[in-house]
């Protein structure tokens, strides 16, 4: 791939990023400079994409990996606050999302609306299920992006539709 | 519930999602019609994929994100170009300088809205061109990545001394920092559009201040070209916001640039010149 069908390429992905990028960081601002800074990266390491491979997923991948990295940094610079736990990889890892109270406290904030239910999700079950159910990609391409087995994206995707159905229990089905 | 549902709600999924082979999603159908339970979990996950497409946003990039990447994506595109094409020139045919010179300034001719060459009036290609336009682009670099904020070598004086012996460049010379410039970052990779370093200080003020050395032994900075700063005579530019400063010393050519004009460049070019000539 020559260097301008890459960057056009790249930038024929921009939307799905940018939607992606939403998610991830929950508000417009941060999405976009989360896109462009994934686009400068991606241009930058391009030599380390194989040619036929996905390029949608390599991409995402390095997205992925900046907002942890940006997060991470944040967290530490922060004192430390109240947090949804972070899952293991482990498939079976059974640690619960929410303690029966502050269940009730983000049912009160979720209200009912799924968009505000997945943003209460821990990163790793969100990323997983907008991914594979929203966006309708395949378990090899999100496995790809998060960096884990194909066995660990469908058992998060599970668990968090579960703990996504405890949010809304409320209110739904409409 | 029984074991079998406990069992079943797994594959459940996947038989959503049209992903059992022929047998096993006959199991799976001969379980629902005889489980309200699990006939029950079925429809409630098919009502949860519905809000899930139905009622969550569909965001697209806001059209001045997608300006403002194009925009930087081409930069970012011409800055490798123009790094990609000094590579070619030093790992091929070894062409006398002034070719090399003509090449780089037929391409910055192509791909730079900053045409140099016609600005001084001349008719030959100006030899400092590349350099001038190297050291910018290394700068643009260097600050998107301060902004970035990619991650720093711990010890900084050791990736000097790694660099000296590894590119024969006298690093080792090079400003340490002081109070008023602070080294944040060694860069030792390409500078100038050749194998060299880029050694990035944050001033008191927050700017981003760089300076690139490369092993350059045949290069000469034209005299005449030279603004006389203190004992030297460095050749201080300036392009858009930011000037720089272009000086030989030793083997090496140096390139000095920050967001500043071009008496302020002298009084910094200064300070830096003396740190690295009495190290």
């Amino acid at each position: 791939m020559s260097p301008p069908d890459f960057e056009q390429e790249t930038l024929g992905l921009l939307d799905p990023l940018y939607r992606f990028a939403r998610w991830l960081t929950g508000s417009d601002p941060d999405a976009r400079d989360l896109a462009q800074d994934t686009l400068v990266l991606a241009l930058r390491s391009r030599e380390q994409f194989t040619p036929g491979t996905n390029l949608r997923a390599w991409l995402f991948r390095i997205a992925r990996n900046r907002y942890l990295d940006l997060r991470h940094r944040q967290r530490r610079e922060q004192v430390a606050g109240p947090d949804v736990p972070e899952p293991s990889d482990r498939a079976d890892d059974p640690a619960p999302f929410f303690g029966d109270q502050e269940l009730g406290r983000v049912q009160g904030l979720v209200r009912g609306d799924i968009s505000r239910a997945l943003a209460a999700l821990p990163e790793p079950y969100r990323t997983a299920i907008v991914l594979a159910d929203i966006e309708g990609w395949t378990w090899e391409e999100v496995a790809a992006i998060l960096g884990v087995p194909i066995g660990t994206v469908q058992s998060r995707v599970f668990r968090g539709r579960r703990a996504l159905r405890t949010l809304l229990k409320d209110y739904a089905p409409r | 519930m029984t074991d079998d549902c406990a069992d079943l709600r797994f594959r459940l999924m996947l038989f959503r999602r049209g992903e059992l082979d022929a047998a096993e999603a006959e199991a799976v159908r001969a379980h629902l019609a005889t489980c309200p339970d699990c006939t029950a979990e079925l429809a409630a996950e098919r009502e949860l994929d519905r809000r899930l497409v139905g009622e969550t946003p569909a965001w697209s990039a806001p059209p001045e994100l997608r300006g403002a990447v194009s925009e930087r994506l081409a930069r970012e595109g011409r800055a490798r170009r123009l790094r990609r094409w000094g590579r070619a020139v030093r790992g091929g045919v070894r062409r006398p300088l002034i070719a090399a010179a003509l090449g780089a300034a037929a391409m910055l001719l192509a791909v730079t809205s900053v045409n140099m060459l016609a600005a001084r009036g001349r008719q030959q290609p100006d030899p400092l061109a590349v350099p001038l336009a190297e050291a910018a682009s290394g700068y643009r670099r260097s600050v998107l990545e301060q902004q970035l904020g990619l991650p720093e070598p711990d010890d900084l004086s050791k990736v000097l001394k790694e660099l000296q012996q590894r590119l024969s460049v006298p690093t080792t010379t090079a400003f340490p920092g002081d109070a008023d410039l602070t080294l944040v970052h060694v860069d030792p990779t390409d500078a100038l559009g050749r194998p060299g370093a880029i050694l990035v200080y944050r001033s008191r003020e927050g700017h981003v201040v760089t300076l690139q050395i490369v092993r350059a032994p045949e290069f000469q900075v034209p005299r005449e070209r030279g603004t006389p700063v203190g004992r030297f005579r460095p050749v201080i530019t300036r392009q858009q916001d930011v000037s720089t400063a272009l000086w030989k010393q030793g083997n090496a050519l140096y390139a000095l640039s920050a967001p500043v004009d071009e008496s302020a460049m002298a009084g910094i070019y200064l300070k830096v010149r003396l740190g690295t000539s009495n190290p």
